[in-house]
């Protein structure tokens, strides 16, 4: 009989455990961007460091000050502003390597460690490059369908009505939206846990020699097997771990915001970075729930038994305790015919 | 009560004046319209016939009628939608390579017969008096089979349908809301010894004679009506329609808007001539925009009447037209339409509103050509807003006003000019622009930064006075350039804030230079010459600052109390064409302050000091009042930097590009 942890709590303390691999992924985030935005800082300053219309951004926070110093900027060489754009695409390369390493490190108990993630990251890698290209054309054609109808429906109520009501009737398709999106990617975490799960596992290869399970769709069935058997605990703690993660951004933006009139920069900056970790935070929490969820559902075991050998032949293979050595897996897993238990 | 004290049925022109508080008439009134119109709101359409007595007053015998027919603009054949497309409008760009067909209107006269003159119907051909696009459509033109001469009167009669189309450029429906602007055949002006018969393009508005009107609109119940003038009276029809009456004077235009979402917020402002009442139409959709237009009107008519003159009309309707439709934010004769949403947490409800009050000065009552001098009422009224909001909101917070943050008008206004600065001359023709952005820059940033700053160069008395002035001599009338110009240098020179010079020269041969006052060469004509007929950029700027030991070749002495004769110098640099006058601080590291005047003639200046002390600080126009100049951040420079407005942005960049960064990653 699988166990039924709460998954909430449970993927709280695995985080918390593997704390490691949060802070290295808040510390790629931070530098990354502040690195891309040195150049644009850089011209920023020989701007308004040593002049006198600055004081009404330093002591004070006028938005048409502001404004021009955009419109300098704008005139000026166009690589400063471009550079900062670099941080999302360099930030996602790193991070293709930090999920399934930390997810690795969730599953096996190993210390998080910087080494230990970018390891089984690199080994990992390829497997969810394709993960993640299989999520996209799963999201482009449900998500790009709902939001062809959301525009109907938005087109349909501006015609109809104006005012607070409208926007809000406009807005609940964006939150239909959203919660669908929820359900799609909380699905496709689990497809990742899989992955790792089914990653520890060897098998014999068309040679002979024992290699680890590499084959993306082979997750795809336990992750929607223990999707749909756990669905309103899975997908009710990943909608309130986003809400939580968005709700503490806004909170502190909010509150980030209101210090711009400050002639200092530090309670701005710590807010705005109480909130993006925060945000990182219950991301991973996300991860460690699902993790929690796959060891309590681990993949089925396959016991086949050898009557004659010229009638079948049958492996025993058993489900994988948290924390234990690879075991050998079957050809067998590709013939559903032949999967039964005793 | 008082309300129904300011409306009376219409009696003898002799007595007491029904839409305004004056006793007698205040135009000269060339026209007369009577006006019967149905509105279709199903198929948003009007159908009307028109009565509309024209007084020859030109002095000259007229042989023919032009008439704008502006709704013609809305289709894809005319120049309106062609320079729009190609150019960008100032309200809609038709970027697309096709025309929705619901964003097609027109107006089709059926019928034009005049008195004594018979029926002109097959007289009327369409004509393009600017580029020749026969395709137009939006003037047409009358041969009189013969000629009214000067002094008499002109009775025609037409027949009208209007399609209005779906919203755009400040006309048309939006759901069941309707704009009638532009709606009816209107004459041409007869001026400067021609008719001045503009076809309408993507950057122009309008231009017409003053007069009276008489308009009957008919409506389904539901509907609730504001319009020019004042409301004469209410007839239910039997077919479940009412007739709604109006009755405007000394008004150039008539307008209405029509939706059956309005609620009504009414005051009255007692004005120096008499009660105005405040008649606002917002939708309900909007509960707290009636309140909002209603305080804002009521402080801008006081800031108007103590700055500039009375508002003389009995009344102004303010429209709050439909979210989506292009209909917000335009004026007409006792009314306009603002521009607010549910949520509006900056102050563009009550710029909007105060702008488009505005235009009842520039432009309603001081008529000036639209077409020809954009500048004489987008821009004056855009340097009038900011001087107005500033005081009813605060300069610096006129526009956006938070413990937090903070925006103002003149700075804004500044910043549309510094976007566009060079490219055209304020008194370019409306449709002579390079393109919209700098139509808009010019006009309305630019102008309203060069009356700012040549407020600052005369003073505050002597510029609001100057346009006391010229508003109270040219209201009802249609002045020029240089009637503006002149006004303000005539009041300048009597208040001793400008000086004659020796030789008084005409207009100088510059381009459709006509005024009814004589030329004063004053001190001011390099600024106007500039800054008015000229595209020259204002930017100076701080070149370097530096301060080395008199004796170099000594080492520092070691002692901090020694005191060490400091060779300062100051390179100031003229970047832009325009050459102006400006004020030079330069601070000293003991406090002491010194002032120097550059006449920025030549492309640079230095400035050596030698004294104990080094320079501390140095700025161009310390005190702020050369807003022309298109750079502020370098004309200044400190010894000491101050990182804290970079880090500040840089933070909020940086901290941006962490969250798209993981919003991003969401997709791993």
């Amino acid at each position: 009989m699988p166990q039924q942890r709460n998954i909430l709590t449970g993927g709280l303390s695995l985080t918390l455990r593997n704390w490691p691999a949060v802070v290295w992924t808040y510390f790629f985030n931070l530098v990354l961007a502040w690195l891309f935005t040195l150049p644009l800082q850089k011209q920023l300053n020989a701007i308004t460091a040593h002049s006198l219309a600055s004081a009404r951004l330093t002591g004070g926070f006028d938005l048409s000050t502001m404004g021009e110093v955009f419109m300098k900027l704008s005139k000026g060489p166009g690589a400063a502003t471009m550079s900062g754009y670099f941080t999302t695409p360099f930030y996602l390369a790193l991070y293709f390597f930090i999920v399934p390493g930390t997810l690795f490190c969730y599953q096996t108990g190993e210390p998080a460690r910087l080494f230990t993630l970018l390891r089984a990251g690199i080994d990992h890698f390829w497997r969810f490059v394709r993960i993640t290209l299989v999520s996209a054309v799963v999201f482009a054609v449900v998500l790009g369908g709902l939001s062809a109808l959301q525009n109907l429906w938005a087109t349909h109520v501006d015609n109809i009505m104006v005012g607070r009501k409208a926007f809000l009737l406009e807005e609940s398709g964006l939150v239909v939206i959203g919660l669908v999106a929820a359900l799609l990617r909380a699905y496709f975490d689990l497809v990742q846990v899989y992955t790792v799960s089914l990653g520890q596992m060897t098998f014999p290869a068309e040679d002979g020699k024992k290699r680890p399970e590499r084959q993306i769709r082979r997750a795809f069935k336990p992750a929607w097997r223990a999707y749909r058997s756990n669905f309103f605990r899975v997908y009710l703690t990943f909608v309130f771990l986003t809400l939580l993660g968005l709700g503490a951004v806004v909170l502190t933006a909010r509150m980030a915001m209101h210090s711009l009139a400050q002639p200092r920069v530090w309670p701005m900056f710590l807010l705005a970075q109480v909130g993006l970790f925060l945000m990182l935070l219950t991301r991973f929490w996300q991860r460690g729930a699902e993790t929690v969820l796959a060891l309590d559902n681990p993949i089925p075991a396959l016991v086949i038994v050898v009557l004659e050998p010229a009638i079948a032949e049958v492996v025993v293979i058993e489900s994988v305790p948290e924390g234990a050595a690879p075991v050998e897996a079957s050809a067998a897993l590709d013939d559903e015919k032949t999967d039964f238990t005793i | 009560m008082i309300l129904a004290a300011l409306v009376v049925t219409p009696i003898a022109a002799s007595a007491q004046s029904i839409a305004t508080n004056s006793p007698v008439p205040l135009s000269t009134r060339v026209t007369s319209y009577q006006i019967d119109a149905r509105l279709d709101t199903d198929k948003k359409s009007l159908d009307a016939t028109e009565t509309l007595t024209y007084k020859n007053l030109t002095g000259q015998p007229i042989t023919l009628m032009p008439f704008h027919l502006y709704l013609n603009a809305f289709r894809p054949q005319s120049s309106f939608t062609s320079e729009t497309h190609f150019t960008g409008g100032i309200r809609d760009s038709e970027k697309e390579n096709e025309y929705p067909s619901e964003k097609i209107g027109g107006i089709t006269i059926s019928k034009i017969a005049a008195d004594g003159f018979g029926d002109l119907t097959a007289a009327m051909h369409f004509t393009a008096p600017d580029d020749g696009n026969m395709q137009d459509h939006t003037v047409t033109e009358i041969a009189l089979p013969h000629p009214l001469a000067p002094g008499e009167t002109i009775t025609f009669h037409l027949a009208f349908h209007d399609q209005f189309p779906l919203s755009i450029a400040r006309n048309g429906y939006k759901r069941d809301f309707i704009m009638g602007g532009q709606w009816y055949p209107k004459p041409g002006v007869f001026w400067h010894d021609a008719w001045n018969c503009h076809q309408y393009h993507s950057t122009t508005e309008f231009f017409s004679d003053f007069g009276t009107f008489t308009v009957h609109l008919t409506v389904p119940q539901r509907y609730v009506v504001g319009a020019s003038g004042v409301p004469i009276g209410n007839t239910d029809n039997s077919d479940g329609t009412k007739t709604l009456g109006f009755y405007g004077e000394d008004i150039g235009d008539f307008a209405f808007a029509a939706s059956p979402h309005f609620t009504v917020t009414d005051g009255i402002y007692n004005s120096s001539m008499g009660p105005v009442k405040v008649h606002v139409l917002a939708l309900a959709a909007h509960p707290a925009a009636g309140a909002r237009y209603l305080d804002i009107i009521e402080k801008t008519l006081a800031e108007f009447d103590r700055r500039y003159g009375p508002y003389p009309y009995k009344i102004v309707t303010v429209i709050d037209p439909e979210p989506g439709s292009e209909i917000g934010g335009m004026e007409y004769p006792t009314l306009f339409t603002g521009a607010t949403s549910w949520y509006e947490p900056t102050y563009i409800t009550e710029m909007t509103a105060e702008h488009e009050f505005g235009h009842q000065y520039w432009y309603g009552m001081v008529a000036t050509n639209e077409f020809e001098d954009a500048w004489l009422d987008e821009g004056i009224n855009s340097y009038t807003e900011v001087n107005v909001l500033s005081s009813i909101l605060g300069r610096d917070t006129s526009l956006f006003n938070r413990p937090y943050a903070n925006a103002g008008d003149y700075e804004a206004q500044r910043l549309e000019y510094a976007l566009a600065p060079d490219y055209d001359p304020v008194t370019h023709w409306a449709f002579k622009f390079r393109n919209s952005n700098s139509y808009g820059g010019v006009t309305y940033g630019k102008t309203a930064t060069l009356l700012a700053t040549l407020e600052s160069i005369i003073g505050r008395d002597t510029m609001d006075e100057a346009m006391r002035t010229y508003f109270m001599r040219y209201r009802f009338t249609h002045p020029t350039t240089e009637d503006f110009l002149r006004t303000i240098e005539q009041v300048a020179v009597a208040r001793g804030r400008a000086t004659v010079l020796p030789v008084t020269v005409p207009c100088a041969g510059l381009t459709g230079c006509v005024a009814d006052v004589p030329a004063v060469n004053s001190s001011l004509r390099p600024f106007i010459d500039q800054a008015v007929y000229g595209t020259q950029v204002l930017d100076y700027a701080v070149d370097s600052v530096s301060a080395s030991p008199v004796e170099w070749w000594k080492p520092e002495p070691k002692d901090k109390d020694a005191k060490t004769a400091y060779l300062n110098t100051v390179y100031l640099r003229r970047k832009g064409d325009f050459v102006l006058p400006v004020t030079v601080k330069i601070v000293f590291a003991d406090g002491t302050r010194l002032r120097e005047k550059w006449d920025g003639v030549e492309r640079w200046k230095k400035l050596t000091y030698v004294r104990n002390v080094k320079v501390v600080s140095v700025e161009i126009d310390p005190d702020h009042a050369v807003l022309l100049d298109v750079d502020f951040f370098n004309n200044s420079y400190t010894t000491k930097g101050n990182g804290v407005a970079a880090r500040k942005l840089s933070n909020i960049w940086a901290s941006m590009q962490q969250l798209i960064a993981q919003l991003v990653a969401w997709i791993v």
